[in-house]
């Protein structure tokens, strides 16, 4: 177990260091000038040399990178343009928000998606998965940013149910804050649900055709009892490796998503960030992400092994 | 009145060319204490004959006939009704011990289940029962295999942790279907040592599937030879194997490679088995067979007797039995 757990380590270091390139260099090529976008184009030149000085973008590229970076190793995250805070309060902020989304969502999507994916396979031809493959192929052909206006047109502007935005903060009470993230959630969770409850039904189909499950039913096993104690975790396996490639795309969702709801979380933050040319906190927050990514991933490894005892016994 | 009785049991798949009928009119009775061998080629409907007496059928699949246990016809049972026969009265050992156990649980776990099902034992007795089950089929420090996962195991373990289910609520018809075929040469004898002694000990009777006429005849009382569905010959098992009468049954024989008669090309029976979409109206071996008479083409066979209590569908069996057959030849 210990070599599993160095062998991960390795893997996550590697993988933020290679993202940091990735993103240290996009930053440079792409065009605009943060000392311009603090001042205003027509400021004047002096200035924008002092600032361009200032902000240390007069040292060469590979200087600033190492600089970067061995500011996060010693827990310096550089200080905000626009926010003028330091970055990691800025993010620790908005993470506050943005993890609880993105678990309530993949938590909705587990649910909902583990629910329908059975139900379609045990009713396999019926009207049942029939229905259930039509939700599916609706699902995965709709926009989640427009789905999620028309979640605020039906629930916020026309029942009057939730806030049309916003965020009241932890502050102000566990339920008031859960309330503001559930249609956000459901927004994100739709889409993933409609391709997670294809991959369980699939799995479910083909898992019900093996051997085993022959086996249990010769034991004297009821066809739901045969379900949940020989078909279930089997079939699993492969639904659990599309949700870490879920996860992924949930974050990428939460940007489009929290600008769509006026949430003042991670990916709000970066998409402002992107337009005020804030480059310090673009490049922060997309090594976050990277390093909840491959966090993900590895919790989705722990999950295998404790689902599948042969993949326990090749790693150790 | 027979234990089982399996009363021309028809067993037909929907298919685009219409319903293939996997068995037909298949009828055979099995005492208390008696074991019975159904032998054939792959796809002559052995296996489909133990699934139907399971009452594990694909969905879809029409069934006809009967089948009655003790007096009781297994067909007119609910599922529910079904559940506690399977495992309990008559339980079945499978031909694949690598994919026959659930990957993700302990074999203890899965042994544990007929128990608590159909015994009404609490978990902590059927470990108990599991733990003595384990070490009775061969496993010897059940302990150690009562925790292991079915990866961990050699395929023979594998077998005998199936055996160790299929006993476990002592049944009283216990159906093996190709359980020595996918295991080397050198554990399947104790495997079939293992469940002949099962048998032997507990009066249950035995229907042992098999393609290996070695298998069948070291084992059971009483055979059946298969054939396109159906029954093509039955008696006890000496008989059978010393007066093959079935021109069928005497090409299996022929194409049995045998010690001490040099290297040759090993022989076979001509032509392929018959798709049982499209079947003949005549006898299905027909075609196939060298004493083949325009009446077999048209005409199908009745089970006629060749001795006692052993018989054959076959229209030429004067023509067959006239010819010595590899068992009197030796």
């Amino acid at each position: 177990m210990s070599v599993f757990l160095a062998k991960r380590f390795a893997i996550f270091v590697a993988t933020l260091l290679g993202a940091s390139v990735v993103v240290f260099l996009a930053l440079e090529i792409l065009p605009g000038d943060p000392a311009y976008a603090i001042l205003g184009a027509d400021a004047e030149p002096s200035a924008y040399e002092a600032l361009h000085r200032e902000l240390g973008l007069d040292r060469p590229a590979v200087d600033r990178y190492l600089g970067w970076l061995g500011g996060i190793l010693t827990g310096d995250f550089g200080v905000s343009y626009t926010y003028s805070v330091p970055v990691f309060e800025l993010v620790v902020e908005r993470l506050a928000l943005t993890v609880p989304l993105a678990v309530l969502a993949m938590a909705l999507t587990v649910v909902a998606a583990i629910g329908l994916g059975l139900h379609a396979a045990t009713h396999h031809n019926k009207i049942g998965d029939w229905g259930v493959m039509a939700f599916s192929q609706l699902g995965i052909a709709l926009p989640n940013f427009w789905f999620g206006i028309l979640l605020i047109l039906f629930f916020s502007v026309y029942l009057g149910w939730f806030s049309s935005g916003g965020f009241p903060g932890w502050g102000a009470g566990t339920w008031p804050a859960l309330k503001s993230l559930l249609l956000p959630a459901i927004a994100l969770a739709t889409v993933q649900t409609a391709i997670l409850a294809r991959v369980m039904r699939s799995s479910v189909l083909e898992t019900i055709r093996e051997d085993y499950v022959r086996t249990a039913r010769a034991k004297g096993l009821t066809r739901r009892a045969t379900l949940w104690r020989h078909v279930l975790r089997n079939a699993l396996i492969p639904v659990v490796t599309v949700m870490g490639l879920q996860f992924a795309n949930l974050l990428a969702g939460t940007i489009v998503i929290e600008n769509v709801f006026f949430l003042p979380g991670l990916g709000r933050l970066v998409f402002q960030a992107i337009a005020n040319r804030d480059l310090v906190v673009v490049k922060d927050v997309v090594l976050i992400l990277a390093a909840m990514v491959v966090v993900v991933n590895f919790i989705v490894d722990l999950a295998y092994a404790a689902i599948d005892p042969r993949l326990g016994a090749r790693d150790a | 009145m027979s234990m089982l009785e399996v009363d021309r049991l028809t067993v037909a798949f929907p298919a685009p060319a219409g319903p293939e009928r996997a068995v037909r009119d298949v009828s055979f009775e099995l005492e208390r204490g008696e074991t019975l061998g159904i032998v054939g080629e792959s796809g002559c409907g052995k296996s489909m004959t133990a699934l139907a007496l399971m009452g594990l059928l694909p969905e879809g699949t029409d069934t006809q006939g009967g089948i009655t246990l003790n007096g009781r016809d297994l067909r007119t049972l609910d599922e529910e009704a079904m559940c506690r026969v399977r495992g309990n009265a008559i339980a079945m050992v499978f031909q694949e011990p690598m994919t026959s156990l659930n990957p993700v649980r302990a074999i203890g776990k899965q042994v544990v289940e007929p128990l608590m099902l159909h015994l009404g034992l609490d978990r902590g007795q059927a470990k108990v029962e599991t733990l003595s089950l384990l070490e009775r089929v061969g496993l010897v420090d059940p302990r150690r295999f009562y925790a292991a996962y079915p990866h961990q195991l050699s395929g023979g373990q594998r077998q005998r942790a199936m055996i160790a289910m299929a006993l476990s609520c002592r049944p009283e018809v216990l159906i093996a279907d190709e359980p020595t075929t996918a295991l080397d040469v050198t554990v399947q004898g104790q495997i079939l040592d293992l469940i002949r002694d099962a048998v032997g000990e507990s009066r249950m009777s035995l229907i042992l599937i098999s393609h290996d006429l070695g298998v069948i005849a070291e084992t059971v009382d009483r055979v059946i030879v298969m054939y396109g569905g159906a029954v093509v010959e039955q008696g006890p098992t000496w008989d059978v194997f010393t007066r093959l009468a079935h021109p069928y049954t005497r090409g299996l024989f022929a194409a049995m490679p045998r010690l001490g008669e040099g290297r040759r090309r090993l022989r076979t029976i001509p032509g392929t088995v018959p798709e049982l979409a499209d079947l003949p109206t005549g006898c299905t071996f027909a075609d196939r067979c060298s004493l083949a008479r325009e009446t077999c083409h048209s005409q199908p066979p009745d089970m006629r007797p060749v001795g006692e209590s052993h018989s054959a569908a076959c229209l030429r069996l004067d023509a067959a039995t006239a010819t010595p057959s590899f068992g009197s030849r030796r």
